[in-house]
């Protein structure tokens, strides 16, 4: 028996040094596995002002804060044929014009007295009023949101300043070579529809006083209107001061309906001619729309090909292995109606014609001959475990459900992705892949090689001074 | 404040930027108004984060936070650009690239196989840099290095594995893996899901202990491809390095976090192994975790990883003061571009009782739409299209310059934006702001502390800074009582004795074929 004892006393012993062993030991990052982190995120309440006006709503009293966005339609695309940049010129004068009540001054004033940040602004198809105040100040917040959405002031000598504003940022986009391609980009992409047409300062000089009047109250009374709060707020109450600030505001108003898809555009290399050593190398085309099949392995394919940074091919072959340069990659946005994928770069000027080259043979090899499973399993592992950060600022949840809400897609949006993230196989992603046809795409080179005579292989060329 | 000024850190991945900047004063109410903020919420930040030293001196700050289960974890090293020395800039951007290169356990499957190629790669690669630098690069004997140099890389290849830290990082959920050198500290970031914070102690204590120069050449060329893309990008950042250049004649403050070209060509291997042992020590080091953390848990984790790793003993040597500035500076740079005018006055830095009044001033002068220079060049007058200072560049370890950024409005020239910047600051300089106007800016500078509470990335960068420049996060939180105590006619004073012709610094963008 006290043998036995021993022994058993023994084994013990054994069995707690070797938990301490393992405790002292040292992870190996390669092999390390862990749980995925469970976590069940706040529910965002649903509610409809009395007009019909869809709130999301998420309380979150950790910080003594509100933040309320409103987003509607209407923006960029739908300025008037001669007159593109109409929508930046309200946003300009929108929010530093003043309200009925107040001059600018005196409204800023009144702003920056309660600590207030608001914003409003039209983006190409939607536009975005945003609130972050104390949410002692709430009331007071909430009443210059009305104010400036529904009576602001667009005095004449205020509405000529933003005009010359608007026409400065216009003339400045040719500083910079990243902005200048993606002017050029849309251009050629969108060719022959409206998101194709280019905002000038000649186009600017032709908006008037009256179409930004006439352009506010269409976006007020025949808009589509959504509204998000998070944070610090009582939701009833909240809810009622929405429906006596903003519940004439309306929920599917008839204009600004969504565009049809761009056609597909016509093959070309564009050179933008610009005096710098730097060159900016893009190359993009029409892709699968976000309810596509092909959506979420387009997703994965765009991340192994240049949309993981360090761990897609166009960063190992071209910066990684090479040094030929510092920032390259790709991306793939889908939208409803339609998606836009590409790649980016930028190199020197004596190695523009080798990173060219590469871009294209990377897209070509993943065209042709797909991605392994190596990669898929690398992609599908870095969203999903990161996917936790989607739930660190609670605005996300709610801004997602609205973004949804006023394009017409579905509210379960993200979580269906992760669910087909999860299916997704090599065949699927490499099917997908097909659609990076670099051939029948859009190039833009800016930068002094776009100055050369020399021709560029297999493309018809077009010459852009900006 | 000086919401749009350029100055740019280094980062190490173009493609995930995250565009970082420290205005000194704002991070400063940012503190100050945290402080009031956990108070009113019951608790102030003193009793929130949490302090310890390893016996290394490693100093570790935490700051648990509830929500989602993640963490954001930073080790930030006191070394920057201001610390190398003439005819190595670069040096301390270039390191921090190189430490995502591996160790000698990570992104290499033969650790015992690659160095001597690495040791012959370091020995060619020295004799290439020499022959540049006596002007033979193009000689037979350059050629016949650079071929031998290409097929040592070729054979070094097969024992490599690819940015294997990243590829770690991202297969574990990790975001945000990114670095920033700046004049005054490099710091190391990554967020992961709280229950892999293990695997980020494993990592970095790798990469402190035993980090490897491997592709040292190829990365090399990845930082002049760097330096063009950012001076190319924006001519703005072609003005701020010409504008530090002028500013300061003697203090390192005047080169180029990224590194004069001469200079990036020529570093070598050895330096840069000389620059780690130096700076890289956990003595000179501080580690932040913010978020879903139990502390006593984090300490126990950084004292098995982080603890083995012996202190450098490294000892600092003030740097010599820039001399004082006699004569006002102009540089003029013609671009085909539109015209920008910048506009530097040499100041003290932190604790100086004027640096805090200087934060009042930056405030007073371009925060929030009602501040002075937007309302009246901007909106009254429209000689700006857009306006911004900063109070504290490019560093805030030493003294350094007030900044005033102007975008003229069509049909005006850089010379009369400078013109319109001086007026305003004359007119400051001569009557003293009102006393609404000083509390309209601090009111407003508090409830964006209140708002840098969203982010715990935000968080964990300012507890970086404070500890690293200062000494001690806990100097923010004298920030508040003294601001408080700036007075009208102190802001005047100061202006008044900041702002003079012969402490100016001017750099102008003059459009080629316009007068700008």
């Amino acid at each position: 028996m006290g043998r036995l004892c021993n022994v058993v006393l023994l084994f013990i012993a054994g069995i707690v040094l070797a938990g301490c062993a393992a405790g002292q030991g040292k992870l190996n990052p390669r092999t390390a596995t862990f749980e995925r982190e469970n976590f069940t995120p706040p529910a965002v309440a649903e509610e409809a002002l009395p007009g019909g006006v869809k709130v999301f709503m998420l309380e979150d009293h950790d910080i003594p804060l509100v933040r309320l966005y409103l987003s509607f339609r209407g923006g960029a695309v739908y300025d008037p044929p001669g007159k593109k940049g109409l929508s930046d010129v309200l946003s300009t004068l929108w929010r530093t014009g003043g309200t009925k009540e107040s001059d600018p001054a005196t409204f800023d004033e009144r702003v920056d007295a309660l600590a207030a940040e608001l914003s409003v602004g039209l983006g190409r198809d939607t536009g975005f009023a945003s609130l972050s105040v104390l949410s002692e100040e709430l009331e007071g917040g909430l009443d210059l949101m009305r104010e400036l959405l529904l009576e602001p002031r667009f005095d004449e000598g205020v509405f000529e300043w933003a005009k010359a504003k608007e026409r400065a940022a216009v003339s400045r986009v040719k500083d910079n070579p990243s902005s200048l391609a993606f002017r050029e980009f849309r251009r050629y992409l969108y060719k022959g529809h409206p998101r194709g047409v280019i905002t000038t300062e000649e186009s600017v000089a032709n908006v008037t006083r009256e179409d930004v009047v006439n352009l506010h109250r269409q976006l007020t009374t025949e808009s589509g209107w959504v509204i998000g709060a998070v944070g610090d707020f009582e939701p009833a109450a909240l809810f009622d001061a929405l429906t006596s600030h903003f519940g004439a505001l309306p929920a599917k108003g008839g204009s600004f309906l969504p565009l049809d898809a761009p056609p597909d555009p016509e093959p070309v290399l564009v050179l933008v001619e610009k005096e710098t050593e730097q060159s900016t190398l893009l190359w993009g085309a029409l892709a699968p729309k976000v309810e596509s099949s092909e959506r979420t392995p387009m997703e994965v394919a765009d991340q192994i090909l240049g949309g993981s940074g360090f761990q897609s091919r166009l960063m190992r072959e071209i910066r990684s292995d090479r040094g030929l340069a510092y920032g390259v990659g790709s991306f793939y946005s889908p939208f409803k109606e339609f998606g836009v994928m590409g790649m980016s770069g930028e190199t020197g000027f004596s190695t523009t014609r080798e990173v060219w080259e590469l871009m294209a043979e990377e897209a070509g090899k993943l065209a042709s001959f797909g991605v392994t499973e190596g990669e898929v399993e690398l992609v599908k592992n870095t969203v999903a475990n990161s996917y936790i950060f989607r739930y660190r600022d609670p605005a996300n949840l709610v801004l997602e459900r609205m973004g949804s809400e006023l394009s017409g897609l579905p509210k379960d949006l993200a979580e269906r992705f992760m669910r087909e993230l999860d299916m997704v196989t090599v065949d699927d992603v490499s099917e997908a892949a097909k659609n990076f046809k670099v051939g029948e795409g859009i190039w833009i080179v800016v930068g002094k090689a776009a100055l050369e005579d020399e021709p560029w292989p297999g493309w018809r060329v077009e010459r852009v001074k900006p | 404040m000086g919401k749009v000024l350029p100055q740019r850190d280094h980062e190490k991945r173009g493609l995930r930027k995250v565009p970082i900047r420290y205005s000194k004063s704002l991070i400063l109410l940012f503190f100050l108004l945290l402080s009031a903020t956990c108070l009113a919420s019951g608790g102030s930040l003193e009793g929130r984060v949490v302090e310890h030293t390893l016996k290394n001196g490693m100093h570790l700050l935490m700051l648990p936070r509830t929500g989602a289960p993640v963490v954001t974890l930073q080790i930030t090293f006191k070394v920057g650009s201001v610390d190398e020395v003439e005819g190595k800039t670069g040096m301390a951007h270039l390191f921090e690239h190189m430490l995502f290169k591996g160790t000698t356990t990570l992104g290499t499957s033969d650790w015992e196989a690659e160095r001597p190629i690495i040791e012959e790669i370091e020995a060619v690669g020295e004799e290439l840099d020499a022959l540049r630098a006596a002007g033979e690069g193009e000689s037979e004997r350059s050629r016949a290095l650079l071929e031998e140099l290409a097929k040592l890389q070729e054979s070094e290849r097969r024992y490599i594995v690819k940015d294997e830290i990243d590829a770690i990082y991202s297969r574990n959920g990790g975001t945000g893996f990114n670095a920033f050198t700046t004049p005054d500290m490099t710091s190391y970031i990554v967020s992961l899901p709280a229950g892999r914070v293990e695997l980020w102690a494993s990592i970095e204590s790798a990469r402190m202990r035993d980090p490897v120069l491997r592709e040292f050449y190829v990365e090399r060329d990845v930082v002049k491809e760097e330096r063009r893309q950012r001076r190319e990008g924006e001519p703005v950042a072609r003005m701020m390095e010409e504008l530090k250049a002028a500013a300061f004649t003697t203090h390192p403050y005047r080169n180029p976090v990224i590194g004069w070209p001469g200079d990036l060509d020529t570093l070598s291997v050895k330096d840069t192994r000389a620059f780690y042992k130096k700076y890289y020590g956990p003595d000179n080091a501080v580690v932040t975790a913010v978020g879903d953390i139990n502390p006593d848990d984090f300490i126990a984790l950084c004292e098995r990883y982080f603890g083995p790793i012996p202190s450098s003993g490294f000892r600092r040597y003030p740097l010599p003061s820039e001399p004082k500035q006699t004569e006002a500076r102009r540089v003029e740079l013609k671009l085909d571009a539109e015209p920008i005018a910048i506009l530097a006055y040499h100041k003290p830095t932190l604790p100086h009782r004027d640096d805090y009044v200087l934060d009042v001033v930056d405030g007073i002068l371009s925060y929030g739409r009602s501040s002075r220079l937007v309302r009246s060049l901007v909106e009254e007058k429209k000689v700006l299209t857009s306006v911004s200072t900063q109070n504290g560049s490019p560093g805030a370890r030493y003294d350094n310059l007030f900044l005033l950024y102007a975008e003229p409005a069509p049909g005006v020239t850089a010379d009369e934006a400078l013109k319109a910047l001086r007026e305003e600051l004359a007119l400051l300089a001569a009557i003293p702001p009102t006393r609404e106007e000083l509390e309209r800016v601090v009111r407003k500078m508090e409830a964006d502390m209140v708002r840098s509470l969203l982010s715990d990335g935000g968080l964990s960068r300012r507890l970086s800074y404070f500890q690293t420049v200062a000494g001690d996060w806990r100097y923010a939180e004298e920030n508040p009582r003294i601001l408080k105590t700036v007075t009208p006619e102190e802001v005047s004073a100061v202006c008044a004795k900041y702002f003079a012709p012969e402490n100016e610094t001017a750099v102008l963008l003059i459009p080629t074929g316009g007068e700008g």
